[in-house]
């Protein structure tokens, strides 16, 4: 049952029987409530100090758990971080005594507890994820000094904080690791995550045990600790609070009995849980009638789990084993052939990745690929900037997709959930620098059938080279189960002949070797005309030959249709009724012509006949250059005043095509922005219309640059589309430290770039340290803050104080809702603007 | 304690309130993208929780002003004048909290990454969500209060009046939020998820009630507590009708 034993620590036979769910480990139960009961529990104590100054009243405790029958004893450290600790004693000292105490106490087994750092993670919180790491390493080193047997991370509620403290028990020490997480009445933590991904991201982790702790009785946990026991690749640990928790005379009390806890423990042991014990509210009591249920019994074997798992926290793709189910791997965010993203990319603008992500889970993507490989790029830095962004905001599962261990290690180290590797080959080189990596962080992994001979043309020569590859990876002690093997397609065109090998290829790997199987669909026309048809053909043919995980572009309707399709044939979609939802009143493309054939392209169709061109007053003269196009200038006009930015990307382009972009610029979109602010300013327009303005600008604005790239147009319009990298032009943005509101900044920023600034956003809680030198390392000659908050008016007259003082030349504008004119000369900025409107016209004074 | 599910929908005219919005004339796409936004924060689950304790005694300051209110079973000590003025008369105060949980920070994050605007509609109806979702719990603990033969007065949030921002953390800890919605406290004492609500009610014997401020006055009375605020006379909110703790 459980892998990695060799290389931990385990203090005997019976433990590493345990480690093998061969036989059952009790834990002990609740300590808070032992302490209250000894009346220790007083105003402001730290319970964690108590094993320094009440240390025989700990010891006591633990015996009557010991003399109940507990094999395991927990070290009374649940809050024993530096962070808690505040300096009233050493980590060290702490678990020193705790462990001293729980071996007087007659332990067979003493664990060093770790619980949460007590604050949030990013990007909920503030604390980083090296951060959190560094308190649990600190925890855990001196939970081996004191020579406990075996490490429990328990109570987690964050994946990713329970993934650091994993990482910091297994780097810094050898002993086994039991980890346990909370979870609410609605089956998830609240973070999201259900029981199952949190078995199948922390087992893949290598932990010697995890399972379920708190928050619930016995009862409530039984089916969470069943969904759990389907993924768990160890021993299954269930530790139940007495019953649900309520106030009876201001004090908290539980309802179930000790007789009633061991009694609802039974289901949970049938479901496959082999190690218990007792949380808050349970006592020795009910740790004597735990261990009577379990006493002279043997665990029942549970069989390894073979399902394919990619999991972000809060949404698993699963692949069953022996079910056929087909899940589509999302390829857009890859910059390859993408200039907006290539753009984006270069200007960690990582919204951009988001409305990618969106699109493609919208379009039916279960996995999205993110590739951020261009050569002038850190990829490692911003790779793991791009998985962060991306896990901060959508919940598909990612595939990590780059050829560089180092840029691997860095995006799946910290990504809170089981990523999917894309990929390791069969070179002897790259499966040494890849697999341990896989291995390390619990991935799923993607294994290209090439080697330092190439891509063999023939099917027994592919299945050969992923044959090496599962065996390096099981080598590695990853299960065949996490692979998925990419037989690599080539061109129809060019190795017309190698086709039906692919295809034949991925049948023969999930024969013989049983792993599941990807293709990137895409390369097969390489060279024909029409490529999208030629690409559902042969994404419907390698369908047929077993493909798993096809990497598509999702919203190329013509490839979901085949797939949608296809979960009929294979039996997926039961019953067909996803099917028929989607495409029952949907029209055949081939027939009629119509125009288009899935439900989702109907859909689109509409709205965009619904955003009928209605036109509306014109505010502006139409530029003499551009009186040839005056309708189409009428028409982009009313697109900003209405706020719609799709249709004006469009009618940009359009009008593009024959004149000038810095007509465009100056002659229709500053000309109009100027009438927003004004309607803006005399209350015609509120806010979010000021604001769809804007992004309607802002999108032509993109199409105007794009073109200006191209060269095809002069330098001159270049200047006024944000584009220079001149520092007279260029604006340093921040929400000030300590306060979390950026509503207002973002406005400021979007009107300022549609003004031809340059923007650079440092976002929220933002410390004066960091703007400086933000601003320093820009050449910035202007700092715009803003603070939403009388509390953190404070804050904004240290940045504008430290900017003046260490930048001399540099001028700082504030605004915010509680600011005024007075309150800006009292903090010694230059100016106040009191509305996004005001910034703009400041700004073009200031660099004019 | 335990956490509750609290029934909440958007209130559109109040959402757009908190927008600015003063009749202008809207165009068509615009209301599309406010019903979309309102739909998509009407998924979330706002929970919450409350804890009554009763009062052990008032704290007085050397102007023998009531400063303070001690509760008991709980170290915790809800500072300041207003505080103390708001819940006079109580025979227990109910500390009350709401989220609409971390789901509401990444919905958030993702439609401002996707769209300004549309973030900024989606915080502004997730500000009236997550106000509806108080009014659900203020309603529970009336019933609580009820049972008891009680009446319960308004919400004061930490941050109105000379009730401390800072005091935001041990309010929290003495609720166990953090174990139960998952609601914690900046370093700044601002709460996240940022959709969150912590309020104070008094619970009075039934005859008394009459003498508090009622449900109705609520937003005169919180205006009331900016007289005690250092910004008043130059607050950007209240020259909208606003108020810095609207979310």
């Amino acid at each position: 049952m459980a892998a990695d034993l060799q290389t931990i620590r385990i203090k005997d036979d019976y433990l590493r029987q345990a480690l093998l769910g061969q036989v059952f480990l009790v834990e002990d139960g609740g300590m808070g409530s032992m302490l209250q009961a000894r009346g220790l529990m007083g105003e402001g104590v730290c319970p964690d100090l108590l094993n320094l100054t009440a240390a025989e009243d700990v010891t006591a405790i633990q015996r009557e758990y010991v003399q109940a029958g507990a094999q395991v004893i927990t070290t009374n450290t649940f809050g024993a971080n530096a962070l808690k600790l505040a300096g009233r004693a050493t980590v060290a000292d702490v678990y020193q005594a705790a462990a001293d105490n729980a071996r007087a106490a007659g332990a067979r087994y003493v664990a060093g507890d770790i619980g949460p750092t007590g604050s949030l993670l990013e990007p909920m919180g503030s604390m980083t994820f090296e951060e959190a790491y560094e308190l649990f390493a600190e925890q855990a080193r001196a939970a081996q000094a004191a020579n406990c047997d075996l490490i429990i991370i328990e109570t987690m509620a964050d994946l990713r904080e329970a993934k650091a403290a994993v990482l910091a028990a297994r780097e810094n020490t050898d002993l086994p690791i039991f980890v346990t997480m909370t979870f609410g009445e609605d089956g998830r933590t609240f973070l999201g995550t259900t029981p199952a991904i949190a078995a199948a991201t922390l087992s893949s982790l290598g932990v010697s045990a995890i399972g379920l702790n708190c928050s619930l009785g016995p009862e409530e946990l039984a089916p969470l600790a069943a969904q759990m026991a389907e993924f768990v690749r160890c021993p299954l640990v269930v530790k139940p609070n007495a019953g649900l928790p309520r106030m009876q005379d201001g004090k908290t009390v539980y309802d179930v009995t000790p007789e009633a806890f061991a009694h609802a423990m039974a289901p949970i042991i049938d479901a496959g849980a082999t190690i218990v014990g007792g949380c808050c509210g349970t006592t020795p009591d009910f740790i004597r009638c735990l261990s009577e249920v379990v006493a002279g019994k043997m665990p029942k074997p549970r069989p390894f789990p073979q399902d394919f798992v990619v999991a972000s926290a809060q949404q698993a793709c699963v692949l069953s084993a022996g079910k056929p189910c087909v899940e589509v791997i999302g390829e857009r965010i890859n910059p390859t052939g993408k200039p907006k993203l290539k753009e984006a990319l270069r200007a960690a603008n990582y919204d951009y990745l988001v409305g990618e992500a969106v699109g493609q889970m919208l379009a039916g993507a279960s996995i999205l690929d993110v590739n951020v490989g261009m050569p002038e790029l850190d990829e490692p830095q911003t790779l793991r900037h791009a998985v962060d962004a991306l896990q901060a905001t959508v919940a598909a599962p990612l595939q990590i997709d780059s050829s560089d261990p180092v840029a691997i290690e860095a995006a799946v180290r910290g990504y809170a959930g089981k990523p999917l590797i894309n990929s390791v080959n069969g070179k002897q080189e790259n499966l040494d620098a890849v697999l341990p990596i896989v291995k390390k962080y619990g991935c799923s992994v993607v294994g290209l059938t090439l080697d330092e001979d190439g891509i063999p043309p023939t099917a027994e020569g592919r299945v050969a080279i992923a044959r090496r590859i599962v065996e390096a990876a099981e080598g590695n002690g990853i299960p065949r189960s996490d692979i998925a093997i990419d037989c690599l397609v080539m061109a129809a065109a060019t190795n017309q002949a190698e086709v039906l090998e692919i295809l034949r290829a991925v049948t023969l790997v999930k024969q013989e070797l049983g792993v599941r199987t990807v293709l990137g669909v895409s390369n097969i026309s390489f060279g024909l005309p029409q490529r999208n048809m030629v690409n559902a053909t042969f994404l419907a043919a390698a369908l047929g030959a077993g493909l798993d995980m096809p990497i598509l572009n999702p919203l190329s309707a013509r490839y979901m249709d085949t797939v949608a399709s296809y979960r009929v044939l294979n039996g997926q979609d039961a019953g067909g009724r996803a099917f028929l939802e989607a495409y029952s009143q949907a029209t055949d493309p081939y027939q009629g012509g119509a125009a288009k054939a899935s439900a989702n392209q109907a859909a689109d169709t509409g709205q965009a006949a619904s955003a009928a061109d209605d036109e509306g007053e014109c505010p502006i003269a139409v530029p003499d250059a551009l009186s040839d196009v005056a309708q189409l200038v009428r028409q982009i006009v009313q697109y900003v005043l209405t706020g719609r930015a799709q249709p004006m990307a469009a009618a940009t382009q359009e009008l593009l095509e024959n004149h000038q972009p810095l007509d465009a610029v100056n002659g229709v979109f500053v000309p109009v922005l100027d009438v927003v602010g004004m309607k803006y300013d005399r209350g015609e327009f509120f806010l979010p219309q000021l604001m769809a303005s804007a992004e309607a600008v802002k999108a032509g604005f993109d199409v105007v640059r794009a073109q200006v790239q191209q060269g095809e147009a002069s330098a001159a319009g270049a200047a006024n589309t944000s584009d220079s990298n001149d520092a007279d032009n260029v604006i340093v943005v921040a929400t000030v430290e300590g306060d979390i509101h950026d509503i207002g900044k973002n406005i400021v920023k979007m009107l300022l770039e549609n003004y031809g600034f340059r923007v650079i956003d440092l976002g929220k809680d933002v410390t004066p340290e960091r703007v400086v030198r933000e601003t320093r390392e820009s050449g910035a000659r202007l700092v715009g803050l803003s603070a939403l908050m009388t509390t953190t008016v404070k804050a904004m007259e240290r940045t504008v104080q430290l900017v003046h003082e260490q930048l001399p030349g540099v001028a700082v504008m504030v605004g915010g809702a509680v600011l005024t004119q007075e309150y800006a000369d009292q903090m010694g900025a230059d100016f106040f603007a009191k509305d996004a409107a005001e910034a703009a016209r400041v700004a073009t004074r200031y660099f004019g | 304690m335990r956490s509750m599910r609290l029934d909440s929908s958007v209130d559109e005219a109040e959402a757009l309130r908190y927008l600015g919005y003063a009749g202008q004339q809207l165009d068509g796409s615009l209301m599309v993208r406010f019903h979309d936004a309102a739909h998509k924060v009407n998924a979330l689950r706002p929970v919450g929780m409350f804890q009554a304790f009763p009062i052990e005694c008032f704290l007085n300051d050397e102007e023998g002003v009531s400063c303070g209110v001690r509760l008991q079973g709980t170290p915790f000590v809800l500072p300041g004048r207003d505080i103390a003025a708001h819940v006079r008369g109580a025979i227990e105060v109910a500390l009350m909290a709401v989220t609409l949980g971390a789901e509401s920070e990444m919905l958030l994050r993702r439609e401002t990454a996707l769209s300004k605007t549309d973030g900024m509609l989606a915080h502004a109806c997730a500000s009236s969500l997550v106000e509806g979702a108080a009014n659900s719990l203020s309603a529970k603990v009336e019933a609580y209060a009820q049972e008891r033969g009680l009446a319960s007065g308004d919400r004061f949030s930490p941050g109105y009046g000379d009730f401390p921002l800072s005091s935001q953390r041990d309010f929290c800890q003495t609720l166990g939020t953090q174990k139960a919605l998952g609601l914690c406290v900046t370093e700044a004492n601002l709460l996240i998820p940022s959709k969150s609500i912590t309020a104070v009610c008094g619970l009075f014997a039934q005859d008394r009630v009459g003498a508090s401020p009622c449900e109705a006055d609520e937003r005169a009375d919180a205006f009331r507590a900016c007289e005690s605020c250092p910004s008043e006379g130059n607050c950007a909110f209240r020259a909208e009708g606003r108020t810095c703790y609207g979310s």
